[in-house]
């Protein structure tokens, strides 16, 4: 019982936390480098102090439970996890032991902040707000467990497709450009999400500080470059996806130009939103050429990225190590007012460059090292 | 037809795989060799999926390394265990490889047709079993006019009806005299196809067994 502890433990518990490392250093960095003790003390007698503030953690918590279930899920579709499948023809005490120490060890950190929280509603004399944490926090945690049960008792589950798809299915076939997106967008989900938010966000707040000021085009510029740099894992991915989970494509006699300008396409669909919002926000104290300059900065800084990942296999942090230095560098270029559009091209001359150059000797030097 | 000179293929420095000097005509050729042999690699370069070194061509000039968008045009390979995105559907891919390849009219429904692709055809590929996606895998092997096709172990996960329909293309293919077909199996294949010589991989070297 304690070597299966182990192992499912290894497969659920701590590849979870690997596999979300960022959010947790991000967590842990937020919360303790920036708050002082009096400061969550605080935050947590606001969230006590009524049930509808209660609902914050308790929306973050649904989240956290939502993403626990959603990597159960997929570690459970892996072949090499079939194995535990097994584990139901263990006697029920011992299925529940099993499931419920990994759903602990998946929610301990929404269990602790839980009981934080119901020591301070206990401390403050609002028991109502103390039983309602426990509550939430509890029924969460069974549903963590009961869904990992219910995974585990249902090895096959027919997938039913439904009406609609089929009728999207037999009525469309999906563009190349558009099938990389969707790729994208269902195996990255939050990461693109994330991504899109933050960029836009940034942007509007950059594009709004113009209506306070009289700024040149430089801090716009730097935006853009930091919003290109948060789109590198993306990128990353598409990547990945024309060169590992789509192989197919390689071996397909699409010519450079073919495959550049689908790139090129995915990567624009991508920016839409950063466009929509540059377009709209513009600021009428700046060239309008800069807003195409700007288009164009944040395509080629993408399409830059793309081809110089054809270069030799490079795992995430390698990439997104050189991603952040390179960014750092057209933060320093961009003060000394090099122009936009001499950025632009140079990237895009970069990418193209690369891209044809390496193409076809590109290989990952561990095929089987991924997913 | 098919010319093979100074042909290596290394992993990181080391090397796995060595041709000298090969010269095929069409016909049908059977791969053989141990697990971890080197099979699926020489498959995969041959296909251009994988970077190696040497030349690699067609008699009329037609090379890996020196036209690769013709030479991908002429090649087709079927993979030993076929992944596709999970979304997609087998008729999606068959029309983007169709298309790539510049499939005549009719192949598509033809050999969705013949491999009994039809039912499944527009259910995303994260529904197929194992079975299934081979089918749609061997199907797209031979679209478009493919001058040499690579089967990477075809029969496996195979029904008894599929593996008619493949061994039935194959010698349909064969008849026409101007395909070179490679096929890697461990089942015994001589009784069904007529194979033109045998191949080994042995000490990292193809080699007629």
């Amino acid at each position: 019982m304690i070597r299966l502890l182990k192992i499912a433990y290894r497969v659920f518990a701590l590849s979870f936390y690997r596999d979300n490392m960022t959010l947790f250093v991000l967590v842990i960095g937020l919360g303790g480098g920036f708050m002082s003790g009096r400061e969550h003390m605080a935050l947590a007698q606001f969230f006590v102090s009524s049930p509808i503030l209660l609902l914050v953690p308790v929306a973050v918590w649904i989240v956290y439970t939502l993403k626990i279930s959603g990597h159960n899920t997929a570690m459970l579709k892996r072949s090499e996890n079939t194995f535990l499948f097994d584990t139901i023809i263990l006697p029920k005490s011992k299925q529940w032991i099993l499931i419920g120490s990994i759903a602990f060890a998946q929610f301990a950190p929404a269990f602790f902040y839980a009981l934080f929280l119901v020591a301070v509603a206990v401390g403050t004399q609002q028991m109502d707000s103390a039983l309602q944490v426990a509550g939430y926090s509890l029924v969460l945690y069974w549903l963590i467990a009961f869904h990992l049960l219910y995974l585990l008792r249902h090895p096959n589950p027919d997938k039913k497709i439904s009406t609609l798809v089929r009728l999207v299915n037999r009525s469309f076939r999906r563009p190349y450009f558009l099938l990389r997106l969707e790729w994208i967008l269902r195996k990255q989900t939050w990461t693109f999400i994330g991504t899109k938010t933050f960029g836009v966000l940034l942007l509007l707040g950059t594009l709004l500080l113009y209506t306070t000021d009289d700024y040149d085009y430089r801090i716009l510029a730097m935006t853009l470059a930091i919003i290109s740099s948060i789109h590198a894992q993306l990128v990353y991915e598409l990547h990945r996806f024309d060169n590992f989970h789509f192989s197919l494509v390689r071996q397909l006699p699409l010519s450079f130009l073919k495959r550049i300008s689908s790139t090129c396409g995915t990567i624009a669909w991508m920016l839409v939103p950063e466009i929509i919002i540059l377009f709209k926000f513009f600021p009428l104290t700046l060239p309008a050429t800069i807003m195409l300059e700007g288009f164009f900065f944040m395509m080629g800084l993408a399409v830059c990225f793309y081809g110089y990942l054809y270069r030799r296999d490079l795992g995430t942090e390698s990439a997104m190590r050189k991603v952040f230095l390179v960014s750092m560098v057209l933060i320093v270029i961009i003060l000394f007012e090099v122009p936009l559009w001499l950025l632009a091209t140079m990237s895009i001359a970069a990418g193209f460059y690369w891209m044809n150059k390496y193409y076809y000797w590109f290989e990952y030097e561990a095929e089987t090292s991924s997913e | 037809m098919l010319k093979i000179k100074g042909f290596t293929k290394s992993y990181s420095g080391n090397q796995v795989l060595k041709i000298d000097n090969l010269d095929l005509g069409a016909g049908l050729y059977w791969v053989q060799g141990d697990n971890g042999s080197g099979k699926t690699t020489f498959f995969r370069s041959m296909a251009g999926l994988l970077p190696c070194q040497g030349h690699v061509g067609f008699s009329d000039g037609v090379g890996l390394h020196q036209t690769p968008v013709k030479y991908r045009m002429l090649v087709n390979y079927a993979e030993a265990e076929p992944i596709y995105p999970g979304f997609l559907t087998a008729l999606d891919l068959l029309s983007f490889v169709g298309q790539a390849k510049r499939a005549p009219q009719g192949q598509i429904t033809s050999l969705i047709k013949n491999f009994g692709i039809a039912p499944y055809a527009n259910n995303p590929c994260e529904t197929y079993s194992s079975g299934m996606l081979k089918k749609l895998s061997l199907a797209i092997s031979f679209l478009g006019s493919p001058r040499m096709i690579l089967l990477d172990e075809p029969i496996i996960t195979l029904d008894a009806g599929a593996k008619a329909v493949l061994f039935d293309l194959i010698n349909k293919f064969l008849q026409k005299k101007d395909t070179l077909i490679f096929v890697s199996s461990h089942q015994e294949i001589k009784d069904d196809l007529a194979i033109h010589q045998t191949f080994r991989i042995r000490n990292k070297n193809l080699e007629p067994a």
